[in-house]
């Protein structure tokens, strides 16, 4: 046995303080009550940095497009599909976690139009009927409106004539209904109803926003009820379909899975890492403690993070599990160490404290350093992760120092003797393969880094938002068929445009438009949708009115009422003198033309104000960000291309850190083993780290952003084994315990390689590679000294 | 070679309407249903039809009738001609497609269909109409019909827009016909009322 140096600090004082720590936390997570957990999948995105003036503009308007939800009720029979979507209507009609909800088109809404359209007669004219004002003066209004009179097909209606002679309502009206509300090509009005058609079905089209916006606000129930009712319709009639598209489907899929998956992965870990520790320790008090342990860690750490961050993501519940295959590892040091020792000769707990301290804490250390360089990396998912797993790895360290520290000496029965045999067996393997020497070392370490240099000159480096979410085939199937049904023409990509007040920002939407118009003729955009068509500037609308009412003199005023037949002008004269009327897009809007402008205008945020400029029907998209270019008061939007360089940024930050992150555990390995001792346990986990790149390049795994946070955690949690044998040296109970730690790990981040979620199978398969390697070689550090080491 | 059959729409009075004002009390029966749609069928055998057509727009408010006259080409399922010569020169085409509309001064506009809903369902509407596609009316509007009696060749068909956006602009409408269509009275909502 090794000799025992006492501890300065006493097992009450131990135990008090652990109380202390774990009462205060506790105290904390019930303040940051109510505990939401949030499964939005967009939040695990980073901000773009070309965004960060328009960040929060952007996000606003994000957020309300992320709230969309469309679905499509499709039959052979029209009939069938109508009465499908309005037996569902009416079931979710109300339902609280659903607003704007949209469904037929109503009457009111063509009388709000047609009524908004008389009233801005003069000042919402479009510019193309304004320039042929200029140029054909008052003959041209009297002309144009009496083509109308007297067409057979034309939409003016002629109901206030005496006050609208000109029919300049019946104009602006036409413009208010081309594109509005439908704003797809392929939606027609059948039966009060928005409809869209292919060979076989038609469809009627439902839609609504979330209230809330993310299934973590209680929204899930609103999915789960559109669901439900989805099901329940398509068991009534099998020739029905449901074509449902939004992001709340897709988060709300990933939470369902995630949940799962949590369930899952925790399920497996935990029943495994039992079954490994009953066997080992041959009594249950070892397992019930580490368990103890381990919620005691996970408890601390949804503590922490719900105060630091408010509520939690589901992801970093996933990512979370981790916590129980780093916080064990320590359990199993105090645990080995303890039933190593003969009942009534060994150690009790204070005494194996102050054994496994030293290793234990510089363990602890190098962790935590891994973890706090992550804290350092701008997203906001990773920073919560690694305060979620560092708030866990603290308490557990102190439930060992601080509580276990006061157990007695077991009396129990000793360690099996079985896995004593396997670790001896694996310690004579692996003395023979790290003890090589001469020539044959050089050839195996040449020929390792040939395998590892090509393994690495495979690899694919960058993140591609779109290889990180792969959702399932019934989704999958149902957005295309929405995109196909509807084809809005939507690129993803939009301009943002801001200004002082909202009448800068119309005015500076108005220059820009004078791009998209030469754009939409040169054919880079197919058409665009911008708020200054509808609502034009106070200075334009202005200007139309004088053009207009310039142009409506005396003679031609009686001209056209005697065209009309008209005797008295009083109703025109009194109407006009009513005018001009101005709107803003914060005025009062019509239901229909408010439902489009909702999505153009965003409004103040901050000091300023924003709106949205949507092109659409791009058939080129890299040709959009040149349109820009010059216009300080516009940016460009294509978040999924944004968040792409954002994060393959972040990656290689993430790598700077690791660098960081590495070279301060060296200065403290340093200073506690010299520069040789240093090397010894730092070649392993740098070599570990080469090793899981190599692979990953072998295996066609692009190394993304989560496979570098993966390189992260290998240096912190894996330097742990090579630090034990450093600090405990040959023997089989070391051998033990590191087995088993990595044993635990690996089972651990093993398990989130078979994620659904693609960031965290990358990530947990970076993790098992690098862990699994750092185990292996930190066999290299119990070589004895006459032989060499590889 | 098409056949070519040539129509003339007549103008009735409203006074000479009044013997079919009752239309809309008799919705189109069951067992009347075939012979309408063959009536209608008929109509649609014919690949183009030509013919004149004086269109009255009655506006109550201001008590004023605008007349206008000229001529028409129905092409099947292909589109619309509506040629109109007085009170001045104007030409409209609709196709499934766009509208095209030639003015006096000769300058031209054209309007994608497709870019507008509410346009598009009226100008479906009134191809369907004028073609006699009696699926398409069917699924539009209410039908009501009531042969004529002692001529069975001639008809009256009264028609009542379902659509919430059409009922907007047409409040119903009225067709007589024989062989093919001779006359169109459509009601506007309100107040006023095309002939």
């Amino acid at each position: 046995m090794e000799p025992v140096k006492p501890s300065r600090l006493s097992r009450k004082k131990g135990i008090a303080l652990w109380v202390l720590f774990h009462a205060v936390v506790l105290a904390l997570g019930l303040c940051a009550a109510p505990w939401t957990v949030d499964s939005n999948l967009y939040s695990v995105l980073p901000a773009s940095d070309n965004l960060k003036d328009v960040g929060e503009a952007e996000a606003l308007l994000s957020g309300r497009t992320m709230n969309h939800l469309t679905l499509l009720f499709g039959h052979s029979d029209f009939a069938v599909a109508k009465g499908a979507a309005d037996e569902f209507h009416a079931a979710l009609q109300g339902h609280p976690q659903l607003s704007k909800v949209d469904y037929g088109v109503s009457e009111k809404s063509m009388d709000q139009a047609r009524a908004f359209a008389h009233q801005y007669r003069y000042t919402l004219q479009n510019e193309k009927f304004v320039e042929k004002v200029r140029e054909g003066g008052g003959a041209f209004l009297k002309q144009n409106a009496l083509e109308k009179v007297y067409g057979g097909f034309s939409m003016a209606c002629l109901d206030r004539i005496d006050e609208d002679p000109f029919l300049l309502s019946g104009q602006v009206f036409e413009d208010m209904m081309k594109d509005l509300s439908f704003m797809s090509r392929n939606v027609a009005v059948e039966d009060g109803q928005l409809v869209v058609r292919d060979s076989s079905k038609v469809y009627v089209m439902w839609s609504a926003d979330l209230v809330g916006g993310s299934i973590s606000d209680g929204s899930a129930s609103a999915l789960y009820a559109i669901h439900e009712k989805i099901d329940a319709l398509k068991k009534a009639d099998p020739g029905l379909v449901v074509v449902t598209s939004g992001v709340p489907f897709h988060s709300y899929e990933s939470a369902s899975k995630a949940k799962a998956e949590v369930a899952i992965i925790s399920g497996i870990s935990i029943a495994l890492v039992v079954l490994l520790i009953l066997a080992v320790y041959r009594s249950p008090a070892p397992l019930l403690l580490t368990l103890f342990s381990i919620s005691m860690a996970v408890v601390t750490a949804l503590s922490v993070t719900w105060t630091l961050f408010g509520s939690i993501h589901v992801f970093t519940f996933v990512f979370g599990t981790s916590v129980i295959g780093v916080s064990i590892d320590y359990a199993i040091h105090f645990f080995t160490s303890w039933k190593l020792a003969r009942a009534g000769q060994g150690h009790d707990g204070f005494q194996v404290r102050s054994l496994i301290l030293k290793g234990l804490l510089l363990g602890f250390m190098t962790t935590e350093l891994s973890y706090l360089a992550l804290t350092f990396a701008p997203f906001p998912l990773l920073r919560q992760m690694a305060v979620f797993s560092a708030a866990g790895l603290l308490s557990s360290v102190l439930t060992i120092t601080l509580l276990f520290a006061a157990l007695p000496k077991t009396s129990k029965p000793a360690l099996a003797q079985v896995p004593l045999k396997v670790v001896d067996l694996l310690l004579g393997s692996c003395r023979k393969a790290f003890g090589v020497s001469g020539a044959k070392k050089w050839v195996i370490l040449t020929i390792a880094l040939l395998v590892m240099a090509v393994g690495i000159s495979q690899v694919q480096w960058g993140t591609d938002l779109r290889s990180l979410y792969s959702m399932s085939p019934a989704l999958l199937e149902s957005e295309k068929r929405a995109m196909e049904l509807l084809d809005f023409g939507s690129t993803g990509s939009y301009f943002i445009v801001k200004g002082n007040s909202a009448e800068e920002v119309l005015q500076n939407e108005e220059t820009f438009c004078k791009k998209m118009q030469q754009a939409e003729s040169e054919g880079v955009v197919g058409n665009y949708l911008a708020l200054s068509r509808y609502i034009p500037s106070r200075e334009v609308q202005e200007k139309r009115f004088a053009e207009i009412s310039a142009a409506l003199d005396s003679t031609t005023v009686a001209e056209m009422l005697q065209s009309l037949g008209m005797t008295s002008d009083s109703a025109f004269r009194a109407s006009l003198a009513e005018q001009p009327k101005f709107i803003t897009p914060e005025g009062e809007l019509p239901e229909s033309l408010g439902k489009l402008l909702n999505s153009l205008w965003i409004g103040k945020v901050g000091d300023r104000y924003y709106s949205a400029v949507l092109p659409l029907h791009v058939p080129d998209a890299s040709r959009l960000q040149e349109l820009a270019k010059g216009l300080d008061a516009v940016t460009y939007v294509n978040k999924v291309g944004q968040i792409n360089d954002s994060l393959t940024r972040l990656s290689w930050i993430a790598v700077v850190l690791v660098a960081v992150a590495y070279a301060l555990v060296f200065i403290v390995l340093l200073v506690v083993y010299g520069p040789l001792g240093a090397f010894t346990v730092m070649r392993i986990p740098v070599a570990s780290c080469l090793a899981m790149v190599a692979v990953l390049g072998y295996l066609g795994i692009p190394f993304n952003f989560f496979a570098t946070v993966g390189l992260v955690l290998t240096l912190g949690i894996g330097i742990d084994y090579s630090l034990f044998f450093k600090e405990r040296g040959v023997q089989s109970g070391t051998a033990l315990a590191i087995s088993l730690s990595a044993a635990t790990t690996i089972l651990s981040f093993g398990s989130l390689a078979f994620s659904g979620f693609v960031p965290v199978s990358t990530f947990g398969l970076a993790v098992f590679l690098g862990i699994l390697c750092n185990f292996l070689l930190s066999f290299s550090i119990i070589v004895p000294k006459n032989k060499e080491i590889l | 070679m098409s056949r070519f059959f040539k129509a003339t729409l007549f103008l009735l009075l409203l006074a000479c309407a009044q013997p079919f004002a009752g239309v809309f009390d008799h919705p189109l029966k069951k067992e009347d249903s075939a012979g309408l749609e063959q009536v209608l069928s008929s109509m649609r055998k014919t690949p183009v039809v030509r013919g004149a057509f004086k269109q009255v727009k009655t506006v109550k408010k201001i008590n004023r009738e605008f007349i206008s006259t000229g001529s028409f080409t129905i092409a099947g399922s292909d589109g619309i001609i509506w040629n109109m010569e007085k009170p001045f020169a104007n030409q409209t085409a609709i196709t499934k497609k766009k509208m095209v509309q030639r003015n006096t001064s000769g300058s031209v506009s054209e309007m994608n269909v497709a870019e507008n809903a509410v346009f598009n369902k009226i100008s479906q509407t009134i191809q369907g109409i004028f073609s006699g596609d009696f699926q398409l009316i069917q699924s539009q509007f209410q039908v009501y019909y009531e042969p004529v009696k002692g001529d069975k060749s001639r008809w009256v068909v009264g028609l009542v827009p379902k659509e919430t956006t059409i009922k907007k602009q047409i409040a119903s409408v009225e067709l007589q016909g024989g062989t093919w269509l001779q006359r169109k009275d459509c009601r506007r909502r309100r107040k006023s009322r095309n002939l």
